[in-house]
């Protein structure tokens, strides 16, 4: 890649914050934040790891499988650098994997059989919540400079208000879509009892019977039932 | 009772209208300087309706709006913002020509001189409008306009949660959300889209069309199709 560092970094921000607009893709976002990480940082692999809703970290993005098998092993047994990272919201750093035997040994073979002999584990928080950890390897030890410790939190930074902004929007879209589903029952089956009135030639009360008993008969919603003979795809 | 303390009244009113199963419409005809007040569920083509208006000119207003598809609650719901028209009977920047015209000219409205509609929202769900009007002109002052607006947001709530509990079950019975003012348009719809064999929506266009053209209301239409004094499938005969 060309260009500074700098220039370099702020093109990676410009990218990642076209993302934020609507119809973005959330996994490319996650993608292009890894690679970028990993290519910026001088790391030698990249993975990103999030919580669901109940707490389950998974593998989300990574620049390889290397790592990525790595951290399933941390995940597995929830032993080790990145798990702690998620579990703490603090930066986690591993200097010198060699030296944690005694604390993460099986996390310690994992790394070192790949070749990666330092970690550097920033959290995805927004204020108190951790939903995450972004992970980056090295295949030498030591610490990573501050410049580029600051590089990395604002790299996690954005990947945690993309995540959570797409969760926000589609809550959103969920919460309008029961509203809507709610507001339509009443009218569907008002509607409904019209369809059955004219083409039974009954009363209105006697329509509503005719579809309370079929969706009684049939084990089904009375709504549904209703919507299905507004829209002419069930005839009662 | 001070100012302030009839306001904190209306928000109790309201805000505890679900559990005492109160009128909504009444705590702002205590606030505001205006003749009558009514809430409406705007959602969609087919969602409208009054949850509760305090006088008859009120509920006309509404019916006219829904019949329309414009009108000031409209405006409202879809700006988010207050919409005022002090002088509704002789403003010319309205954004609603048709729905200005027909106030004008049915005489059952001669006393409006005034419409204040403001948005019912919650987050980001629109549900529909507060509607109040005047027969004197003027304006609000700025501080009537946000206690109506505090007071839209308590009965945005409110409406919200009927909806909600009103939509689980779906049947026949207890109509808090007042679906039933639209009942027979509803049902006139069902038989003429049976009549006509065409969606749902055409058969609202349709009784609409018919509704204008013919100077008439969408529920007077709807109720002749219900009691079959009007029947579509013969039109097309020939």
């Amino acid at each position: 890649m060309t260009g500074t560092r700098e220039a370099r970094l702020a093109a990676t921000f410009v990218t990642l914050a076209d993302t934020l607009v609507a119809g973005y893709d959330v996994v490319d976002l996650l993608d292009t934040l890894v690679n970028a990480s990993a290519d910026l940082l001088d790391a030698a692999a990249a993975g990103l790891i999030l919580a669901d809703e109940a707490g389950e970290l998974s593998v989300i993005a990574s620049t390889s499988e290397r790592s990525r098998l790595v951290e399933i092993m941390q995940l597995r047994y929830g032993l080790g650098p990145c798990v702690e990272c998620y579990k703490t919201g603090e930066v986690v750093t591993v200097r010198d994997v060699d030296e944690v035997g005694d604390k993460w040994p099986d996390f310690r073979e994992a790394a070192l059989e790949q070749g990666l002999h330092s970690v550097h584990a920033v959290p995805l928080r927004l204020r108190g919540t951790v939903i995450g950890a972004l992970n980056l390897f090295r295949n030498q030890t030591g610490v990573m400079s501050d410049e580029d410790m600051l590089a990395a939190r604002a790299l996690a930074d954005m990947a945690t208000i993309g995540i959570l902004h797409e969760r926000t929007v589609h809550e959103t879209d969920e919460a309008k879509r029961q509203l809507q589903h709610a507001l339509d029952s009443r009218v569907l089956i008002e509607q409904a009892k019209g369809v059955l009135a004219h083409t039974h030639n009954v009363d209105m009360d006697e329509a509503f019977h005719t579809l309370r008993d079929h969706a009684r008969g049939n084990g089904l919603l009375l709504r549904n039932v209703a919507e299905a003979v507004v829209n002419r795809s069930l005839v009662i | 009772m001070t100012e302030t303390d009839t306001f904190e009244a209306a928000k109790v009113a309201i805000s505890t209208a679900h559990e005492t199963r109160s009128n909504l419409c009444r705590p702002f005809l205590a606030i505001a300087p205006v003749t009558g007040v009514s809430v409406s569920v705007l959602a969609g083509s087919s969602g409208q309706s009054t949850v509760c208006s305090s006088d008859a000119t009120s509920a006309l207003l509404d019916e006219m709006q829904f019949d329309l598809g414009e009108g000031p609650c409209w405006q409202a719901l879809s700006t988010r913002l207050p919409v005022l028209a002090p002088r509704v009977r002789v403003d010319e920047n309205l954004v609603w020509p048709i729905f200005a015209q027909t106030l004008r000219s049915d005489p059952r409205n001669k006393n409006v001189q005034a419409i204040y509609a403001f948005p019912l929202v919650v987050g980001s769900l629109d549900i529909g409008a507060v509607d109040l009007y005047s027969t004197k002109q003027g304006d609000l002052t700025s501080s009537q306009v946000t206690q109506v607006l505090e007071l839209a947001g308590l009965t945005a709530w409110q409406v919200l949660r009927r909806i909600l509990s009103d939509g689980a079950h779906g049947v026949e019975g207890e109509d808090p959300t007042g679906a039933g003012s639209r009942r027979e348009v509803h049902q006139a719809t069902g038989m003429v889209l049976a009549q006509m064999r065409i969606s749902a929506a055409d058969a609202v266009l349709l009784l609409s069309a018919h509704a204008f053209s013919t100077g008439r209301s969408m529920r007077e239409v709807a109720s002749d199709v219900v009691a079959r004094r009007i029947d579509f499938s013969g039109d097309f005969h020939g």
